[in-house]
């Protein structure tokens, strides 16, 4: 068992430790927790990379190159990233144990400082963020936004969330609008900025050898650890367990060449804090979350239909998605045996075999992530979000226990919501 | 045989079993899941070569193509087999190798067993085939949708006239279209011989039943490939510009300079290494460069550094967005003359060298990518955790003389994908 702590460090300030003697790099991170969407939605997303931009002792891009040059290389990137309906938005870093390398003593200390500095020491010009920066970090995300539909891939289960949800947080624009971004100035960022230091929780992690009293020791010496006594309880992720009518359907053309087909459910309530979410994994995973799933089976490996078909349970929220690739004229087909395979979970035509492929493909798939500092700062920082601490190792013990009959009522809880279908309409 | 890095805390088994096949355990204290990858030497840009005296130019995307088909054994498809197991499966074929792999968490011996059976077991039929040239077709379709891609293959169009690399990898609808069983066939004798592969695992294993088991399930017989054939080598870049429209929202740039390939007797990992030191210095995110040019707005979060070798070739690639691509270019071309004429400075350099050590030392603790840097640096006899030892051997004075040749006229090409 990996040891993983939480402690609070101060008032609105928390810490998830992940102490383990195996890696040669350490993972940190430090992001304030935000309602999703909203009238400050653009300005958080541009926050972090404003402030990214320089600090009071490292005013630009260039000293703050060279300090992460020195610290061997280490990484520090804004993070803007959604979870449950929650917006995190902040910083995430990378970097060589201390141990693994001569004269690296005092590295992960250093990474810390630079850290606290760039969320709580901004580089500022009268009071207010430097004018270049607000103006190049807005532009960037105007752009960054116009950007999101350049990849059909990520772009067709975006935009099956933003019709599916539209009525909930969780289908607002992480980024905010385009109208919203227009309209960033660097007094009226900084004040979001203000608003947000004010409002939000913020959530500190480590993965690495050192023990978490040291951790604590060293982010307490900065002003990270300053109380937040503005930072009220964090909402929660409203999961609607059933859709609010009947099933949609909705076909957009764009200028590509292949069809998406992006199909969304709601799961009868599972998800991360509510539910049977154990049985929903079971029941995902033997649907369409590994290669020996009915989706990739049936639909691309039987039928050809398509080079990808699969399944994601998106637990934060309680909703399933099916994401494939297909031709244009394969829509009503595709579509049909996408059904046709979640009909057949609900009637109870799953083999033990099928049971127990899906059993090990999770158990892998959790085992695999105590490897991985990077997966794990995402996972928890989703437990944090969702306000609960439950292990990998937790889940895979769950899913031990699900039986034949709780994957069919998972399936049989499962309710069609959207039909999306990006139709390719390049010549 | 036994290697130990004891400063970087890492040890390598290795063993050349009779037949040729290299294989290497790399082992990895308290991890709990194990990798494991089978890779030959074998990429898209090995599509003419000469096998026991004749000479083959086989269809474009041949590599690819196989890579799809060897999942498919008599007894079934191989993925179903290790999803039985739990374990996760994935295959991929670059220009220069395809390599199978799992990772898993329990029953490895299983696992692997499945794999060398597989990976050693062609099985090709008239309609096996067929079927696969629609998934495959789906596949293309992808990639010519997604301009990531489309500017990397224009890059290498831009950079070779004659090279295969110039060529996708997946090849086209109507390459493939061409691929027979009796091709496939060909190409699996010729390349998937032991003595043209590898076997990494990288975690918990007992590296005596790996090598039996490797033993068990490999041939004996194991021809020899012949010549490989690339195509006449010029220095010069084809063409300075290759320009594509798709639907983007900004125009993408990826900026190439052609390099020399590597040379009889030097070091692929010691290149790499410079290759990848001069690109950052040059153009890496915490270089003086990147921070005028992210000013201007000339790129963005999204710009990136690479080196490239393939068989006789070498390149840098830089790109990402930009409002201005050509302005974007005139700035680097012209750090990269400076760079050449007045050397790097030596704060520059030294903080730059200890940047790319850490990032060299963190793929230790990344399995999958671990192994797969193994498994080329096995291909050119030598081991990744070399690294630490080859960084003491780079000087300013090398790094220099790399920005020399990418100085030169008509080394460096352009691509671009400009909104429709």
């Amino acid at each position: 068992m990996q040891q993983v702590t939480r402690k609070k460090l101060a008032a609105g300030v928390n810490l998830t430790c992940v102490t383990t003697p195996k890696f040669k790099r350490a993972v940190l991170r430090a992001v304030l927790l935000l309602p999703l969407g909203g009238p400050d939605a653009a300005r958080r997303a541009c926050l972090p990379h404003v402030l990214r931009r320089g600090t009071k002792r490292l005013p630009d891009l260039r000293t703050i190159g060279a300090e992460l040059d020195e610290l061997y290389g280490a990484r520090i990137e804004a993070v803007v990233r959604k979870e449950g309906e929650h917006l995190a938005v902040g910083f995430l870093s990378d970097c060589i144990d201390e141990s693994c390398a001569p004269g690296a003593d005092g590295l992960t200390a250093g990474v810390i400082r630079l850290l606290a500095e760039l969320l709580c020491e901004p580089y500022t010009q009268e009071g207010v963020f430097c004018a270049d920066y607000t103006a190049g970090e807005r532009e960037n995300l105007i752009d960054l936004i116009a950007a999101l539909k350049n990849d059909p891939r990520s772009w067709a289960p975006m935009r099956l969330t933003q019709l599916m949800c539209a009525e909930e947080p969780y289908g607002q624009p992480v980024y905010g609008t385009k109208e919203q971004a227009e309209k960033i100035t660097e007094r009226k960022l900084y004040a979001a900025y203000c608003r947000a230091l004010e409002e939000a929780q913020l959530e500190l992690f480590y993965c690495g050898p050192l023990a978490p009293e040291t951790v604590g020791q060293l982010f307490a010496e900065t002003p990270l650890a300053q109380p937040r006594t503005g930072a009220g309880v964090l909402s929660e992720t409203r999961v609607l367990a059933q859709p609010t009518g009947v099933a949609r359907e909705i076909i957009e053309e764009e200028a590509v060449t292949q069809g998406k087909l992006s199909i969304g459910f709601r799961t009868g309530g599972a998800s991360l804090t509510g539910g049977d979410a154990a049985a929903y994994w079971m029941f995902q995973t033997l649907y369409g979350g590994s290669t020996n799933s009915k989706l990739f089976l049936n639909v691309r490996e039987k039928q050809s239909l398509c080079y990808y078909a699969s399944a994601q349970f998106i637990a934060p929220k309680g909703i399933m998605m099916v994401n494939s690739g297909i031709e244009n004229d394969k829509f009503t087909v595709a579509r049909d045996e996408i059904l046709r395979q979640l009909d057949a979970c609900r009637e109870g035509d799953i083999t033990d075999a099928e049971i127990d492929g899906a059993r090990r493909t999770l158990t892998t798939n959790w085992g695999a992530m105590l490897d991985d500092p990077l997966t794990l700062e995402r996972y928890w920082l989703g437990q944090a979000a969702a306000g609960t601490m439950v292990s990998a190792e937790e889940r895979i013990a769950q899913v031990q226990a699900v039986d034949r009959a709780r994957i069919i009522a998972a399936a049989q809880a499962t309710a069609l919501d959207t039909v999306y279908f990006m139709k390719g309409a390049a010549q | 045989m036994s290697k130990v890095w004891t400063a970087l805390r890492e040890r390598a088994e290795e063993r050349t079993l009779e037949n040729g096949l290299r294989v290497c355990y790399l082992p990895k204290e308290g991890f709990g899941k194990t990798f494991a990858i089978l890779a030959t030497n074998f990429g898209s840009v090995d599509a003419s070569f000469t096998l026991e005296g004749t000479r083959y130019d086989t269809p474009a995307g041949v590599a690819h193509f196989l890579e799809h088909k060897m999942f498919e054994d008599e007894d079934g498809n191989a993925l179903q087999k290790f999803a039985r197991t739990g374990a996760s499966p994935n295959a991929f074929t670059s220009h220069t190798m395809t390599a199978y792999h799992f990772s898993c968490t329990e029953r490895f011996e299983e696992n692997l067993e499945i794999l060398l059976k597989f990976v050693f077991t062609p099985y090709f039929t008239e309609e096996n085939v067929a079927k696969e040239r629609g998934i495959i077709g789906q596949e293309i379709g992808m990639m010519d949708d997604t301009p990531g891609w489309q500017l990397f293959c224009g890059a290498l169009e831009g950079m070779y006239r004659n090279h295969p690399v110039r060529v996708p990898i997946a090849g086209s609808v109507e390459s493939i279209a061409r691929i027979t069983p009796e091709v496939l066939y060909t190409c699996h004798r010729a390349f998937y011989s032991p003595k043209n592969m590898a076997l990494i695992v990288c975690g918990t294993a007992d590296f005596d039943e790996v090598c039996r088991m490797a033993a068990q399930y490999s041939p004996v017989d194991a021809p020899e490939i012949g010549e490989r054939h690339y195509g006449e080598r010029r220095d010069a870049v084809s063409e300075l510009t290759v320009t594509r429209k798709m639907p983007v929202s900004r125009p993408q740039f990826m900026l190439g300079f052609k390099d020399i390939p590597l040379e009889a007797g030097e070091s692929r990992l010691r290149r790499t290494l410079l290759g990848e030191l001069a690109v950052r210095i040059l153009c890496g995110d915490t270089a003086p460069l990147y921070a005028e040019l992210y000013e201007k707005r000339l790129i963005g979060r999204d710009f990136d550094t690479d080196y490239m070798l393939i068989p006789e070739g070498a390149m840098a690639l830089l790109g990402g967005e930009s409002r201005d691509p050509e302005a974007a270019r005139a700035a680097i071309e012209g750090e990269t003359a400076r760079l050449a004429r007045e050397g790097v400075e030596k704060s520059l350099f030294d903080r730059m060298k200890k940047a790319l050590y850490g990032l060299y030392l963190r793929v230790l603790d990344v399995p999958e990518a671990y192994a797969r840097q193994e498994a080329t640096a096995l291909f050119a006899g030598e081991h990744y955790a070399d690294f630490a030892a080859l960084f003491d051997t780079l000087a300013p004075e090398d790094v220099q003389a790399v920005f020399a040749r990418w100085a030169q006229r008509d080394r460096s090409s352009m691509s671009v994908v400009l909104p429709q």
